[in-house]
């Protein structure tokens, strides 16, 4: 299609937002320019997709708990103390002062230590029901350091996925994917479900319905661990997963383990 | 009370912080909206949305108010969406956005056979290609498009925003449609 000075004003010709004068300018234009004319259908059809396009929704705990962040924030400055920054733009402003390399030496070492947690930190599971330490987490409420333990793990685990590259390092994503590692996660989830945190009840379900579906369909198929990693990557990016998980970090945090 | 933002606007320039907090009020929640179409995260919009109003509170007494409040508390928010969209790229973060290629995960499936309603996981379609669409325009394309068509703002506001000419806007707005008719099939 041929450029027309006057394409940039086709859009807002279509909304009517152009003065009287420019407009007529622009109808008469129309009449003679088939390009014009052919990049005004065009327009209407992006502008109506666009438009078509719902509100975006966070949800309404979402919103009610950044209104009263947005509150206390406020709040502080105007009584002349330092606003408190939120964790997540302490950890923003922290990683923003990181190199790449850094980072990804970063992922490297989260790789291993998720590898490592796998293999030796995380109880040995025998069986299906049968293991001492996950019924004592059930039969009590969980301490600040056992919610933060288990999301830390997902966290690793969902970072071992999310940055596996078969090419590079074939064996890796597996180990940290083995069953094991993912019979653990899946039971300590099923009992955080009952818990519930009050503070985010909606998020957790979600958070933990996403874990579960993962874990399931790791400890229960036998299918290729590659097609597996990368269904288990695209639902971790879709989900957000990490999101969730740092996000209820933060929560368990701030309320510590009464609140919870 | 029944003041429009000019009136509060002075009355906050003279020690009012209930004056700010109805403007606050009024503005926060278009403001995290605008914070997260222009980063695709609301954590960070979050953050975003509340540092403009902490930026806004601080400088209150240096707005000159030869334009209109919305319009400086929206030229902040941009401002501060664009700085953040510099880091993010410099930093190469680990992506959190929807994978661009590929079909929906099995767990997407799953999840949704539970209540699943076409109409509702076309709009989910439409939301995700449009969010997808966004992140490839650069960052005046974006700004101006999200402006105009989200925040249903006019050339000449956006211009005041932007800090540009309105001819510029009109163009970022021509190029921006331009890219997003190859980025959306629906628009086909």
């Amino acid at each position: 299609m041929k450029t027309c000075a006057y394409h940039p004003f086709l859009p807002d010709y279509r909304d009517e937002n152009l003065e009287p004068a420019l407009r007529k300018k622009v109808r008469i234009h129309l009449r003679s320019c088939r390009s014009c004319r052919a990049l005004l259908e065009e327009t209407d059809a992006v502008v109506r997709v666009l438009r078509s396009a719902p509100k975006p929704d966070p949800g309404r705990a979402w919103m009610r708990r950044y209104h009263r962040e947005l509150d206390a924030g406020l709040r502080s400055v105007a009584a002349g103390e330092k606003p408190v920054l939120s964790v997540f733009a302490k950890v923003r402003l922290f990683l923003a002062s990181l190199r790449p390399a850094l980072l990804a030496a970063g992922a490297a070492a989260l790789l291993i230590v998720g590898i490592l947690a796998g293999r030796f930190i995380l109880p040995r599971s025998s069986g299906v029901s049968g293991n001492p330490q996950v019924l004592l987490f059930s039969a009590r409420s969980p301490s600040e350091s056992q919610w933060t333990d288990f999301l830390t793990e997902s966290e690793i685990w969902m970072l071992a996925v999310v940055n596996y590259e078969p090419e590079e390092d074939p064996g890796s994503a597996y180990l940290a994917l083995n069953r094991e590692t993912a019979e653990n996660l899946l039971r300590r989830s099923l009992i955080l479900e009952k818990k519930g945190i009050e503070p985010d009840r909606e998020g957790l379900i979600r958070f933990v319905q996403g874990m579960q579906m993962i874990l399931l369909e790791t400890t229960n198929s036998d299918e290729d661990a590659k097609r597996l990693v990368s269904d288990s990557r695209q639902s971790i990016l879709e989900m957000r997963l990490l999101d969730r998980s740092r996000l209820l970090r933060r929560i368990v945090r701030e309320s510590g383990s009464s609140g919870v | 009370m029944n003041m429009d933002d000019g009136q509060l606007v002075r009355k906050a320039k003279t020690g009012d912080n209930e004056a700010f907090g109805i403007l606050v009020k009024k503005y926060r929640d278009p403001i995290v909206h605008l914070a997260f179409q222009m980063t695709g995260n609301w954590n960070d919009a979050g953050d975003l949305a509340q540092e403009t109003f902490i930026k806004a509170f601080q400088r209150l007494s240096q707005f000159r108010e030869d334009s209109k409040f919305s319009t400086w508390i929206y030229r902040i928010t941009v401002n501060l969406s664009m700085d953040h969209h510099r880091r993010r790229k410099r930093m190469r973060e680990v992506p959190l956005e929807v994978e661009p290629a590929g079909q929906k995960g099995w767990l997407d499936r799953l999840l949704n056979t539970a209540d699943s309603n076409a109409d509702r996981l076309e709009t989910e379609e439409t939301n995700r290609s449009i969010r997808r669409a966004l992140n490839r325009l650069s960052g005046n394309q974006r700004t101006a498009v999200v402006l105009k068509y989200f925040h249903e703002k006019s050339s000449l506001e956006i211009a005041h925003i932007m800090g540009c000419s309105e001819t510029s806007v009109r163009t970022h707005i021509f190029r921006a449609l331009r890219n997003l008719r190859k980025a959306l099939p629906q628009s086909a």
